[in-house]
């Protein structure tokens, strides 16, 4: 086989002989991700359709639903209810995850403190423990808050943790090597070393944060996007409940999509691509 | 001796058959959406003496209301017990109420310091059951009637948790059930107190089923409901009869003495208010039923012209056949 066989012309990829794996791989990664939705949606639509039960809508009723509950300002004001603590609770464990995670990772004293009670509220069965929350804290804000806290807390702090815990040891010769300050190995080499793990943690713990909440406001009691949940379950308006649903996870999905663009950014500008 | 037995042979053949009889009428799979407690001995008796009758019942207890509809929808049971008018018309589902168990009952109660009247609530919370519940539909009706408009409904599920929270000042208003608003009003007479509010004719409970299982099993759901007559009419001449029934079958036997003790005296309240129908609802329950969720909204009140659509009443009219006849 000639070497002029061998080699790829991306100009020639509409010649006749060209395979269509060749063609395939050629489309853009946006063609693909499209085509993944438009496939499970498909596969939505179609089991609706059957339908595989009568309380599972297809999604252009779903997506009806949606509108209509957009339109009715219902969905905005239910997120106007949901979305505080949800942000109120990120922004603590953003802080108190990250300053917890660091502190473990550089401090034996503070790892022996606080590991053992993140390993106990990672493992716990969250859905049997928000509902005893209620007791410390009653049905208000509070209590929910914690709800998002207690979910998204632990994979926060015990990523970074890890990357900190677990920076490169040559890494750290290095810096010793060249008479760095303690100050200089934290800031130079351990933070950088693991911005992956906490960004990486931020981003479970958003996810954590987004159960938490719905959790909260279906099992304390219910309010906002729950509320919309709960209520259009108990009078099997199905498409409505799905489409409240879909909204909060399209809404976690964005934020978690502009978290890895901001991480990227961070990333590029720092010129650590290859930590990634 | 030697008489003796083919004679035990011979019975214990006979009690076989009757046994093998008795398997034949069916099963039916029950599920409520609440724990079982002695309010709910009319049924439970109900299901004891069908049984008897060789209808096999088992009961699961599920978590809500609208699980308990999915159950009878998907076929993992057969009959639920709650509030189903809604989802049966929302879906078109193939699922049909047929019995009535007990009426609505709420009595609303608020802290008389703040709250004296209705008006005085114009404007400020009101605590229900749970959304889409009965006393959520209680407390729009009543707001409507008197002219008013609640800042915010909130849930708390249980009366009992209700009671609690009122008197811990968590809560100021809400509806509670019969023996929850003496509890609570008897706590501090004083400070709690009813509000006014006139009569409504609602379902607090039907037992509805999957039309696909009532064709199958027509027999063994008409001696259930036989039975069900039964019990509520004993019930309702004598409201001591469900706390000796629950002693002859063993029902509940993990209630406290205290709970044991609340029995009767809820069941003479109960019957007093009529809360138990002697005749299974029927037509007029469905009717009130429709007029009840129409005036809240929840349905069309053209429903009331096609009470077939939510309610099948040939399995009452037979059971009521037998059920008279044999008084």
């Amino acid at each position: 086989m000639s070497a002029e066989t061998l080699s790829h012309d991306p100009s020639a990829s509409s010649e006749p002989g060209m395979g269509l794996k060749d063609r395939v791989g050629d489309l853009p990664p946006i063609v693909w991700k499209l085509l993944s939705f438009a496939l499970f949606f498909g596969l939505w639509e179609l089991a609706g359709r059957i339908p595989i039960s009568l309380a599972f809508p297809p999604f252009g009723d779903v997506v009806v639903a949606l509108f209509g509950l957009i339109s009715s300002g219902e969905l905005i004001a239910a997120y106007g209810r949901t979305l505080p603590p949800l942000l109120i609770g990120l922004s603590i464990t953003s802080v108190f995850g990250v300053g917890f995670g660091v502190a473990m990772g550089l401090s034996r004293t503070s790892e022996w403190a606080l590991f053992p009670p993140m390993i106990i509220l990672q493992t716990a069965p969250m859905a049997a423990i928000i509902p005893l929350i209620t007791y410390a804290y009653g049905i208000g804000l509070t209590a929910k808050v914690i709800a998002v806290v207690i979910l998204s807390l632990p994979m926060v702090t015990l990523n970074s943790y890890n990357g900190i815990r677990y920076t490169s040891d040559s890494l750290l010769e290095m810096t010793r090597s060249f008479m760095g300050t303690r100050r200089q190995q934290v800031v130079k080499i351990m933070l950088p070393h693991a911005s992956g793990m906490i960004f990486a943690g931020l981003r479970l713990g958003i996810s954590g944060g987004f159960i938490g909440i719905v959790l909260a406001e279906l099992l304390i009691t219910p309010t906002g996007i729950g509320d919309i949940i709960s209520y259009y379950r108990s009078v099997a308006r199905y498409a409505e409940m799905f489409a409240a649903i879909f909204s909060i996870i399209a809404l976690a999905t964005l934020v978690l999509t502009g978290l890895q663009v901001v991480e990227r950014r961070i990333f590029k500008a720092l010129g650590q691509g290859s930590l990634r | 001796m030697n008489m003796i037995k083919p004679i035990g042979i011979a019975a214990l053949l006979a009690m076989t058959a009757l046994g093998a009889q008795a398997q034949e009428v069916g099963t039916i799979r029950i599920a409520e959406a609440d724990t079982f407690s002695g309010e709910d001995l009319i049924q439970l008796i109900a299901y004891e003496r069908a049984k008897e009758r060789g209808v096999e019942i088992e009961l699961s207890s599920l978590r809500a209301d609208d699980i308990v509809f999915q159950a009878v929808l998907n076929g993992q049971v057969d009959m639920g017990v709650g509030d189903s008018y809604e989802p049966i018309v929302n879906l078109d589902a193939p699922v049909r109420n047929i019995y009535q168990i007990r009426k609505l009952a709420y009595i609303p109660v608020a802290d008389k310091t703040l709250y004296p009247d209705w008006e005085a609530l114009d404007g400020e919370a009101f605590v229900v059951h749970a959304r889409g519940s009965g006393t959520e539909t209680l407390a729009e009706i009543v707001a409507t009637a008197k002219g008013i408009e609640f800042s915010e409904i909130s849930y708390v599920p249980g009366s009992e948790v209700r009671v609690v929270a009122m008197q811990q000042g968590n809560i100021k208003a809400t509806f509670l059930d019969m023996v929850s608003s003496k509890v609570l009003i008897d706590s501090d007479p004083e400070r709690f107190g009813r509000l006014p509010m006139d009569g409504v004719d609602a379902s607090d409970s039907t037992l509805y089923v999957n039309a696909d299982f009532l064709a199958e099993n027509g027999e063994a759901v008409q001696i259930l409901l036989e039975e069900l007559l039964k019990s509520a009419k004993a019930t309702v001449a004598d409201p001591s009869w469900p706390a000796a029934q629950r002693e002859e079958f063993g029902l509940l036997p993990d209630l406290s003495d205290e709970e044991v003790a609340d029995i009767t005296p809820y069941f003479e309240a109960a019957v007093a208010a009529g809360i138990f129908p002697t005749d299974g609802g029927g037509e007029a329950a469905a009717t009130s039923d429709v007029l009840f969720l129409a005036q809240a909204g929840k349905l069309d009140p053209a429903m009331a012209e096609k009470l077939e659509k939510v309610w099948d009443f040939g399995p009452l009219d037979a059971a009521l056949k037998v059920a008279d006849g044999d008084q």
